[in-house]
């Protein structure tokens, strides 16, 4: 099964699964992987949390959790991966992307992204095994459920 | 119904407008696709262009009575091309960028981009200010996100103004886009 996550998306399953979520700017993607069961996830966020909200922009009527957030994204997928029976301490993390593309000096979203991700990942204990983050270059990533493999294709 | 024909007709005239300086620029035929302005879900606006394609992208502020951005979008190759036709250089004798072949590039987004806001601004008699423009390179959905994830810390929407641009002499194609929040668009639309 290809399951291509877009922007402001994410999938979990368990068993076989191939992800993907190309051309990463400062989005943030993070793979969620349970070794002992094969169940993987995958979010594709675009802001690090609610709070980060231009504050003069109207709330919506919605408190719902959104996964165009990175720390809302993070707590849909665990939950799903904890309903199909993944336990917060066998599961590993990897974070890919948060770049800069503009290098813009005044904002950098994708920092703020991937330490977002950070800090929910260590709230909710789990261990954080590798990245590809940062930089100004997009990122292409494939993930399996299978192998637990991730492949992060940087483009120049 | 009427507002809506009405951003058509100025949409098309600026990208006609848009094609003729970039004809200018360059000396030779353009053609233009424009597609009709579309308010759309901001998580959607990435497949408005090939995302996974390499090339170069010229981003540009844009504030005054209403504020959103602009971003023009060119394949590697084009951009190469671009700088041998605008610089009177061999054909296919740019392979790396130089800074004087990057700031050529601002400035072909500067005419561009100047030019449709201009219709814009004459037909609605609204001002709009460019801010500078800044270069980036990598694959188009990566360029691009990073002008959508801003947008999207207060909008869940945004209005979209596709060009593109097609030179078929020189296969030269490329992407102007132009993204407002719904939310500060209301001087556009009231001028209508």
């Amino acid at each position: 099964m290809d399951i291509e996550v877009l922007m402001g998306e994410l999938a979990v399953v368990k068993g076989e699964g191939n992800f993907t979520a190309s051309a990463v700017g400062s989005c943030l993607v993070a793979v969620l992987y349970d070794p002992k069961l094969k169940i993987g996830g995958m979010i594709h966020a675009m802001l690090p949390s609610p709070v980060t909200r231009d504050p003069s922009a109207p709330l919506r009527a919605s408190a719902q959790p959104d996964a165009k957030y990175v720390d809302a994204a993070i707590d849909l997928a665990l939950e799903k991966m904890r309903s199909l029976g993944a336990q917060s301490f066998d599961i590993e993390a990897k974070l890919v992307g948060g770049a800069n593309m503009f290098g813009f000096s005044n904002s950098d979203i994708g920092q703020e992204n991937v330490l977002s991700a950070k800090k929910k990942l260590k709230q909710e204990g789990i261990k954080l095994i590798g990245e590809s983050t940062g930089g100004s270059v997009g990122r292409s990533v494939e993930f399996s459920a299978a192998t637990g493999i991730v492949t992060v294709k940087i483009c120049f | 119904m009427i507002q809506q024909e009405k951003i058509n007709q100025i949409n098309a005239t600026a990208s006609q407008r848009c094609a003729t300086a970039l004809s200018k620029l360059l000396n030779t035929k353009v053609e233009v696709i424009f597609s009709q302005p579309l308010i759309t879900d901001i998580k959607k606006i990435s497949l408005a262009v090939d995302s996974q394609k390499i090339g170069t992208g010229i981003y540009l502020p844009i504030s005054g009575d209403v504020s959103g951005s602009a971003l023009l979008l060119f394949s590697k190759e084009t951009a190469a091309h671009l700088c041998d036709v605008m610089i009177k250089k061999e054909p296919q004798s740019t392979r790396e960028l130089s800074s004087f072949d990057k700031e050529m590039l601002k400035e072909a987004g500067n005419i561009l981009l100047g030019n449709y806001l201009a219709v814009l601004s004459n037909s609605l008699r609204v001002e709009f200010i460019e801010g500078m423009p800044k270069l980036s390179f990598g694959m188009f959905g990566a360029i691009l996100q990073e002008i959508v994830t801003n947008i999207a810390k207060s909008a869940e929407e945004a209005m979209m103004v596709r060009l593109e641009f097609i030179l078929p002499s020189l296969r030269i194609r490329g992407y102007l886009l132009l993204l407002f929040s719904p939310g500060r668009i209301e001087p556009l639309l009231n001028a209508l």
